[in-house]
């Protein structure tokens, strides 16, 4: 029971901590401080905060993005493991011995589905540092 | 060395590494504990978080699912894995920055009104609990076999070890135990695989047999081509096409993906990795480790069913392999002879009389009578279905430990999977019971109806509510909402969509959202799919019935239309949030 109260403890703690921000000292060496509480904290936006211009586009470029790969997203899992599965079996190529549909239905949207989480991240990544918005800048 | 010794000594070593992480990493202060992510990296991180992420649903239904109904269970693999897509993409990236860790917390202050902090916290726990009970379930399924006993009693066993084992409570935070128990989990699922497609197709590498050739006696033939034949023969749709309706998979799926993205258990782990960039790393790790799971499913569930209908199928019961008796002890596998020749007969829903039913008997379980039949088997009390010349029943839940014990695996991988389904079942049902219980004692009790509660009283809320939640889970556990423990799950999955994901999604992409629209939205929504829910399982509704032929597992996305349209249309006919609300979204906004 005592193990139990711990554990119970802990995880208020910890929220506790979430809310209040970065109260304690040990907090604040750490990177996620900036994440805790964003009122105090410098924003990492303070570089480009006052030109709500590059803000504006940064956002644009996100969206951008974000509307290609779950395009990607949509179309290897709902269009053509679900709707255009029969077709693809029927007419496309195999994969080994497997319809092209149902292959991708079950082993090839999980594939992509990692690739585009690479590609995600090199993207965002890339536009955080055109934009300058890398969160250790401003450390 | 007999098989339940070896199960009592993988289990026993696997608990006893997840202890001793966990204490020597308690050891050092109780500050560690928060920010133990500060010096984790992507890579390990990312283990942890598939640990988190896979439960018991995962691991013990899904190649069950896939076996039996082939094509149909890819609504789980894309929907699983394509929401956690959603989740990195749409959610992680900007709660992360909000600072804030729990959903109704960022729902309570983006929508700056007590009202939605509570519609939150209702929507949370008929979330968890649902989510719960399928871990439950799993854990039973898991106990039940490693003592020979029924699933109830599994259940209530492991309901107990789950409630001391959430009291060891750092176990969610502490990153390491969950890095090993992924590791135990990988190998547990995937060992048993590749000894299957070497027997099977003389392929090391599970996927490869899959798209191969069915090489085991004879000429080799296209794997899945086998399996269709082995299908259409015996009165089943095509594996490779299953037979639910194309809207049915179309939502299902949906309703999994959305659902994963609104429930952000798993978003807790982002907060420990240093920054956006290692963030977005961890996330492909992530995805990486949850694949090689995923993508051995499905190979599990075809190999299992070609072991299962070619071991059991015309197979006198006098001569079927010592496990069919196994399973039958603790009634998870039923055989009727209704043609009297004492031989199992295994028929789809092709060969019955209808041409739509294969069901052996009434009822959705076997009841069995303390009788045994002319060759020996448990005799039934329900009452056989006729018109179906099908004899074998079986829970899609065993597939997964059925499978070695089919394929004649040695004892030692028949132990460590049993330990990786333990695994699997534990960290998420004690994980979430931690999260259902802080929800309760602190967003509930502290911050909604009693602000001035001392923090005696809020542990003593939290045990409360855990030990509560807990006897919920086990009861439902016992008297499941669906048939198997993936559909129980994708219950949880269909209220989450219905509810958070539009409420989320809008609160970051939408400055115009306000209070009104999203409480509109999520109560409507929730009550849309929960009714749906209810009436489809408890209150007697039938298939003719569905809306446009969705069933209940799949509503989930029609509720979050339901959802995304009357939280826009109530939010242009109110007033439009307040200025530092619109500051706070875009301060969110960037990274």
């Amino acid at each position: 029971m005592g193990n139990l109260r711990n554990g119970i403890r802990n995880t208020r703690i910890w929220l506790v901590v979430n809310e209040k921000g970065y109260g304690s000292g040990f907090l604040s060496s750490c990177a996620i401080r900036g994440l805790l509480d964003h009122k105090d904290t410098i924003s990492p936006m303070s570089n480009i905060q006052g030109n709500g211009d590059a803000q504006d586009r940064y956002w644009k470029a996100n969206l951008r993005w974000l509307i290609v790969i779950l395009g990607t997203w949509f179309f290897v899992s709902f269009g053509c493991g679900i709707l255009f599965r029969e077709w693809l079996d029927e007419n496309l190529f195999r994969v080994g011995t497997a319809p092209f549909g149902f292959w991708m239905a079950q082993q090839g949207s999980i594939i992509s589905f990692v690739l585009l989480l690479i590609a995600y991240a090199k993207i965002m990544n890339g536009l955080d540092e055109k934009f300058k918005v890398d969160e250790e800048d401003s450390k | 060395m007999s098989q339940d010794l070896w199960n009592y000594l993988f289990i026993g070593t696997s608990f006893a590494l997840y202890i001793g992480i966990a204490f020597k990493q308690r050891a050092g202060s109780t500050k560690e504990y928060y920010v133990a992510g500060g010096g984790v990296s992507p890579f390990a991180n990312g283990m942890a978080t598939a640990a988190d992420w896979m439960s018991a649903a995962t691991f013990i239904s899904m190649a069950g699912t896939l076996a039996s109904s082939g094509y149909d269970g890819s609504r789980f693999l894309m929907g699983w894995t394509g929401g956690f897509v959603l989740l990195t993409v749409l959610m992680v990236p900007f709660l992360r920055k909000f600072g804030k860790a729990t959903v109704p917390d960022f729902i309570g202050d983006r929508y700056y009104s007590k009202a939605a902090r509570l519609v939150a916290i209702v929507c949370a726990i008929f979330i968890c609990l649902t989510y719960i009970m399928g871990q439950m379930r799993g854990v039973g399924i898991v106990f039940s076999q490693l003592f020979g006993i029924g699933i109830p009693a599994g259940v209530i066993i492991g309901a107990t070890i789950v409630f001391f084992y959430a009291g060891l409570g750092g176990m969610k935070g502490i990153t390491y135990t969950q890095v090993a128990q992924y590791c135990v989990m990988a190998f547990a699922y995937t060992i048993p695989a590749i000894f299957i497609a070497i027997a099977l197709t003389g392929d090391v590498v599970p996927q490869l047999g899959l798209i191969g050739d069915f090489t085991k006696g004879g000429d080799p033939t296209p794997f899945l081509e086998k399996l269709n034949k082995i299908n259409t023969d015996l009165g089943f749709s095509k594996y490779t096409d299953g037979s639910l309706s194309k809207i049915d998979m179309f939502c299902i799926t949906a309703a999994l993906m959305f659902g994963t993205a609104g429930l952000p258990h798993v978003i807790v782990r982002f907060f420990t990795v240093k920054n956006v960039k290692a963030v977005r790393r961890s996330a492909c790790w992530t995805l990486s480790f949850i694949a090689v799971i995923y993508l051995t499913a499905p190979t599990i569930g075809a190999f299992a069913r070609v072991n299962l209908i070619g071991e059991l199928h015309d197979t006198s019961y006098k001569d079927a392999p010592a496990w069919f008796q196994d399973f039958e002890e603790t009634g998870q596998m039923a055989w009727i002879d209704k043609n009297g020749d004492g031989k199992i007969q295994y028929f789809g829903p092709g060969k019955s009389e209808s041409g739509k039913d294969g069901a052996v008997f009434a009822g959705k379980a076997p009841i069995f009578a303390e009788v045994l039949g002319a060759s020996g088997e448990r005799l039934l009390t329900n009452d056989p279905v006729s018109a179906s010349p099908n004899e074998l029943w079986f829970g899609k839940d065993i597939m997964v430990m059925a499978n070695p014990h089919m394929a004649g695996l040695p004892k030692w991988v028949i132990a460590l999977l049993m330990a990786g389904c333990i695994a699997a079942a534990l960290s998420t049902a004690a994980g979430l019971l931690l999260v259902l219980s802080t929800s309760i004692s602190h967003d509930l009790m502290k911050k909604v109806v009693k602000p001035d509660l001392t923090d005696k009283e809020e542990i003593k809320w939290a045990r409360l509510a855990s030990l509560g939640a807990l006897l919920v889970a086990v009861w439902f556990g016992i008297n499941p909402p669906g048939t198997f423990v993936a559909k129980t799950v994708a219950f949880a999955f269909g209220l989450a969509a219905s509810s958070f994901f539009p409420a989320l999604l809008l609160g970051i992409f939408s400055k115009r959202m306000n209070k009104e629209g999203a409480i509109a939205g999520m109560v409507t929504g929730i009550l849309f799919t929960l009714g749906y829910i209810i009436y489809f399982t408890y209150l007697g509704g039938t298939k003719s019935q569905y809306l446009w032929g969705i069933s209940p597992e799949g509503i989930g996305f029609i509720g979050m239309m339901v959802n995304f349209i009357v939280s826009i249309v109530v939010s242009r006919l109110t007033p439009a949030p307040p200025q530092e609300i619109r500051d706070l979204v875009d301060r969110v906004r960037h990274p």
